[in-house]
């Protein structure tokens, strides 16, 4: 009688160990692959944190050995810088760069603007040094919602929207202001700018909030910061003219901090930025910040799931051995009628291997029908509607875990056959009886 | 004709004490041997190296002349030899006809059938067969294999005095009209009285009596 | 043998995977306290209408005593709070960068006095940070930090001390004076700390209203000079709270207290940062959650599976004992004690044995890592936090103790069940059914 035939009646008429093997086993497969669905969950969450808050490459001004002469006036000697600026011309070549999502240049109190057909909230003392009264000061920015005081949630835009890099003639107010004079989004406002004598419209864009209470001890309209607002960068080159062909500064945003290094290299090497006294550097100290408890969290997934791993096959082990000695008395017998070592295991092996490909198979529904259940949960618990994460089994693993899980029960037969195997036949017989 | 043959055998667990010493004996074909010996003498010691479940500590067992390690103990007990056991030892999961095939090729039934077994019975789960027909088994397992040695230990040990008196006459049809070398270990003097050859294992060493 | 090992295993296994869960709410947590949140309290703003039609402002201020602060910090896990106070300075040995309509008599500077400058909006924003020095925190008394352009131009540099007096500005006849002529109150500073402003203030303003004459100082040196009463802040106060999560509840209960007038005062809150990955961190947190109790149903099933087979393999023993005569309930007591004290053997050797894989995890996963408490960092300015690395996969006896008895009640109510479902059998049936 072939080991195979042995193996087949083995299974047929033990069918209570049969069946428990059979639940034993798509457990553990059903939980190998549930963990791996949820460490793959895991690394996308992680790899979402790491993109919501994103890395930046600061885009500055070489002033190292571009300040000039400098210029004599009353309070001493003003250098001004002579190096080159950061031209449009660069920001566009930037802006196509792979990984990079987003770019801002911010010039805080760039533009100082008095009201023609609105009021500023009045401070302590009025300097009304234009025709128009006084002046506030403006953030010029190409895209205001990375500025700092919204990226540190100072303020918050409250109705309409942020101000692009598209965007002319366009304004953030604040809603004190906003409140004191009536107006709302879509409203066009007049400024008077003293600096370049010329009065710009401005449509108001957005309204913002998180100005109010915040003006300390204000002396003049400007040190009160719901009088100040953010426009947009074209109108200042407008106003400026050839005064004004560039950024200050330079703020990119890459998707991936992980992978900043990489965007770093390619604008490093743009053509646009060769020879030009202006430096680049990596800012990731808000993602440096959360990464290592980030990454040991994710670790811990993975721990913890190897742990689940070893502890299976532990448990897998453990249940093959117990039963595999319940057998001493067959082995003695199939010994003792001169059937081979290599011939029993190849049986015992034969047994489990077809009871394991039987609940692999089984596993997979069960696996889809857990992780659909976890995916749900993690979704019911995310409080804002945009769940990117999704607790999914993916088919590219289920052959190499099928075929580890093969080779470890293989392992685990041999091994605790080997044990009972192994003794005399003599001795097996003797101490079964 | 000699068949199986021991030479100079010794056993000893341990190296120290020799549960068997300088035992040469010849068994034939055509014959039913019986050791007789109190317990733990080392009658199924003897049994398991002349059936190769073990190896002597020193000397050789021969079959049809030839060392037995020589080609394997697997093989030795494969194709010379067949056991019986007191337990019987049937495997528990396959039928009595199963049990029987896992030595032969041979269709089992005609076997079992010629054993006392009805078509019904061979069909059966082992377990629930009676002892007596759990030792026809075991002995038709040991007949279907082209063995030309039987070893049985106390083959009657769990059977009724009618039923063993049935098993013994199985036994000696084996021996006498199959041509089998049967040898029995007992210590039963009923089944001593039917065997051709009787030998008393006594301090280690085999006398015929 | 084998039930010793498979309890053992698996509480190890499962003091382990509950560590984890412990380590990772502590590593979210870790996250959490990086990012910070914060909420301040805020005097509010009133825009209304005159008779005429137009609109009028009216800004309301602060109010805030030492007294509603101690109430405040004791609604929740606030880490810092950082009041404000503001006025203006003079000092004989200063001369501030010149403004507009300068004078001798309105040389003076702008004071905000408070517990932690590195909190204050122009170094949180980063307009402003410190080249030199250190901050001023909580247990500074009579320090001040002043502009680099203010130190270059007279000459001062950290550790000098310079006398301040008080002074207010004022205006009378186009021309900007100070409302304090006689000075009665004097204070001795030291200076800190220099920061340097990273924008360039364009706009025409009164001398103390140049940025760069903008002094920052501890509280008490405000206090000396009669500008400020000890405990009673009159600018925003800003609380900082270490977990985000906490916000809305401790928001909540601030807003309950009755002490201070919320007709003036708002809160506003701050967790933006925190906000853009709650939720990922969230789930994060549930995929463990929802790791563990898998780890839990296959520790039970199978911790169920094991003692139901060994109950089986023994009915020929229960069968023997029942045909002498031993009654069930005995009998199912015996088998019950002796699983047990197995198992409480198991478990005591698992706790050691935890001890040891919680430590190794511990080890290989944090060793290498520093909390990051930013908040900390930042308004030290470099003072080293000697903060030990706590044993984040270590759980609490209570929670250990609970692993244990759930595993302990697991067991002996699958011994009871399995043996039941023996002994509900006759001894007949038993006997004839093992053999």
């Amino acid at each position: 009688m072939s080991f195979i035939k042995r193996a087949g009646l083995y299974c047929f008429r033990q069918r209570f160990k049969t069946v428990i093997l059979f639940l034993v086993l798509t457990l553990i497969a059903t939980f190998m692959l549930t963990g791996i669905a949820v460490r793959d969950a895991a690394k996308g969450a992680t790899a979402n944190v790491q993109t919501a808050i994103g890395g930046k490459i600061m885009l500055d001004l070489d002033t190292d050995g571009h300040m000039g002469g400098g210029q004599q006036n009353q309070w001493g000697t003003v250098y001004g810088y002579n190096g080159d600026l950061i031209t449009q011309e660069i920001v566009d070549a930037i802006g196509k760069v792979d990984g990079v999502v987003d770019y801002n240049s911010e010039d805080t109190a760039s533009y100082y603007g008095a009201g023609v057909d609105f009021k500023y909230l009045p401070a302590a003392f009025g300097l009304s040094y234009t025709q128009y009264g006084e002046a506030s000061s403006y953030t010029a920015t190409l895209s205001s919602e990375k500025c700092s005081k919204f990226q540190s949630g100072k303020y918050k835009l409250v109705e309409g929207r942020h101000i692009t890099p598209d965007d002319k003639h366009a304004c953030l107010i604040s809603k004190e202001l906003a409140d004191y004079n009536k107006l709302s989004v879509g409203d066009k406002i007049k400024m008077y700018s003293l600096d370049s004598d010329a009065i710009s419209e401005f449509e108001i864009v957005g309204i913002f909030d998180g100005t109010e209470g915040t003006s300390g001890n204000p002396l003049t309209v400007d040190e009160i910061p719901a009088n100040c607002g953010y426009i947009d960068y074209a109108t200042m080159f407008e106003l400026w003219g050839e005064e004004l062909n560039g950024y200050q500064q330079l703020t990119i945003y890459v998707e991936d901090p992980v992978s900043i290094q990489n965007v770093y290299d390619k604008i490093s090497a743009l053509p646009e930025l060769k020879g030009k006294t202006l430096k680049l550097s990596i800012d990731t100290d808000e993602y440096d910040v959360v990464s290592t408890p980030l990454e040991s969290l994710q670790q811990l997934v993975n721990i913890t799931i190897i742990i689940i791993s070893v502890v299976s096959v532990v448990i897998l082990t453990l249940l093959l051995t117990i039963w595999i000695r319940g057998r001493k008395k067959e082995i003695g017998i199939l010994l003792s009628v001169g059937k081979s070592k290599l011939n029993i295991i190849l049986q015992i092996f034969t047994e489990t291997i077809v009871v394991a490909v039987i609940s692999f198979i089984a596993s997979i529904p069960f696996s889809f029908s857990v992780a659909e259940k976890a995916g749900a949960f993690l979704v019911s618990r995310v409080t804002t509607g945009t769940a990117n994460l999704d607790v999914q089994i993916n088919a590219a693993y289920l052959l190499p875990l099928y075929l580890i899980g093969i080779l470890l029960i293989a392992i685990a037969v041999i091994a605790s056959s080997w044990t009972v195997v192994r003794g005399e036949p003599k001795d097996i017989l003797t101490k079964m009886s | 004709m000699s068949i199986i043959k021991t030479c100079n055998v010794k056993y000893s667990y341990d190296g120290n004490r020799n549960v068997l010493k300088n035992i040469s004996t010849n068994f034939e074909v055509g014959k039913i041997y019986a050791i007789l010996g109190p317990s733990g003498c080392g009658k199924t010691t003897l049994l398991s190296l002349l059936g190769g479940l073990d190896s002597p500590s020193d000397g050789q067992v021969l079959f049809q002349g030839e060392d037995i390690e020589k080609k394997g103990l697997a093989y030795h007990r494969k194709n010379n030899v067949a056991f019986i056991f007191q337990s019987y030892n049937l495997i528990d999961y396959m039928t009595p006809a199963e049990n029987v095939a896992l030595t032969s090729k041979l269709p089992p039934l005609p076997i079992l059938e010629r054993l006392g077994l009805t078509k019904e019975e061979a069909k059966r789960n082992v377990l629930k067969l009676s002892g007596g027909q759990q030792q026809r088994v075991a002995i038709a397992r040991a007949l279907a294999s082209d063995a030309s040695v039987i070893l049985a230990d106390e083959p009657t040990g769990n059977l009724d005095e009618d039923t063993a008196f049935e098993i013994t006459n199985i036994l000696k049809e084996c021996a006498h009209q199959m041509n089998k070398c049967v040898i029995i270990v007992t210590h039963s003097n009923e089944l001593a009285k039917q065997a051709d050859v009787v030998f008393c294992l006594k301090k280690a060493e085999l006398q015929q009596l | 043998m084998s039930l010793f090992l498979v309890v053992f295993v698996v509480a190890v296994f499962l003091i382990s995977c509950f560590g984890v869960l412990k380590a990772s709410e502590r590593l979210s947590r870790d996250i959490r306290t990086s990012l910070g949140a914060a909420f301040y309290i805020r005097a509010n703003t009133e825009v209304s209408m005159n008779e005429k039609g137009e609109t009028e402002v009216k800004e309301n201020h602060v109010h805030i005593t030492q007294k509603e602060i101690d109430e405040i910090m004791q609604t929740g896990e606030i880490k810092y709070y950082n009041p404000i106070n503001y006025g203006f300075v003079k000092s004989d040995t200063i001369q501030f960068v010149q403004g507009d309509k300068h004078t001798a008599e309105n040389n003076m500077g702008k004071v905000a006095a408070l517990r932690f400058s590195a909190l204050a909006p122009n170094f949180t924003d980063e307009t402003a940070v410190l080249v030199e020095g250190k901050h001023i925190t909580e247990t500074d008394n009579g320090k001040i930090l002043i502009s680099e352009q203010l130190a270059n131009a007279n000459h001062l540099s950290v550790g000098d001390t310079l006398t301040l007096t008080h002074a207010k500005l004022g205006e009378a006849d186009g021309a900007y004076i100070d409302e304090i002529p006689v000075k009665t109150a004097y204070t001795q500073v030291e200076v800190l700390g220099i920061y340097r402003l990273s924008i360039e203030d364009t706009s025409i303003k009164p001398t103390a209203g140049v940025a760069d004459n903008e002094i920052y100082a501890s509280l008490d040196v405000l206090n000396e000079l009669n500008e400020s009463e000890a405990g009673i802040y009159t600018g925003e106060v800003d609380f900082y709270i270490t977990d985000p999560a906490k916000l809305e509840s401790i928001t909540r209960n601030v807003q309950l207290l009755q002490s201070i007038d919320w007709t003036t005062h708002f809160i506003r809150t701050n967790d933006f940062q925190y906000s853009k990955i709650a939720d990922q961190l969230s789930s994060l947190g549930d995929l463990v959650k929802i790791l563990l109790v898998l780890v839990s149903v296959v520790s039970t099933a199978f911790l169920t599976l094991l003692l139901t087979m060994r109950m089986r393999g023994r009915m020929q023993e229960a069968g023997i004992l029942l045909a002498a005569g031993i009654s069930k309930g005995q009998i199912m007591a015996g088998f019950l004690l002796e699983v047990l004290s197995v198992t409480i053997m198991a478990l005591i050797l698992s706790y050691i044995a935890s001890l040891c894989v919680t430590g190794f995890l511990g080890h290989s996963l944090f060793g290498e890592m520093q909390p990051n408490l930013l908040n900390e960092e930042t308004i030290t300015a470099g003072i080293q936090n000697n903060l030990e690395i706590e044993n984040y996969l270590k759980l609490s006896a209570v929670e250990t103790l609970l692993i244990y008895f759930c595993q302990f009640i697991v067991i002996a109510a699958s011994t009871l069940v399995s043996s039941i479902m023996i002994m509900r059998l006759k001894p007949k049936e038993i006997l004839s059914k093992m053999s």
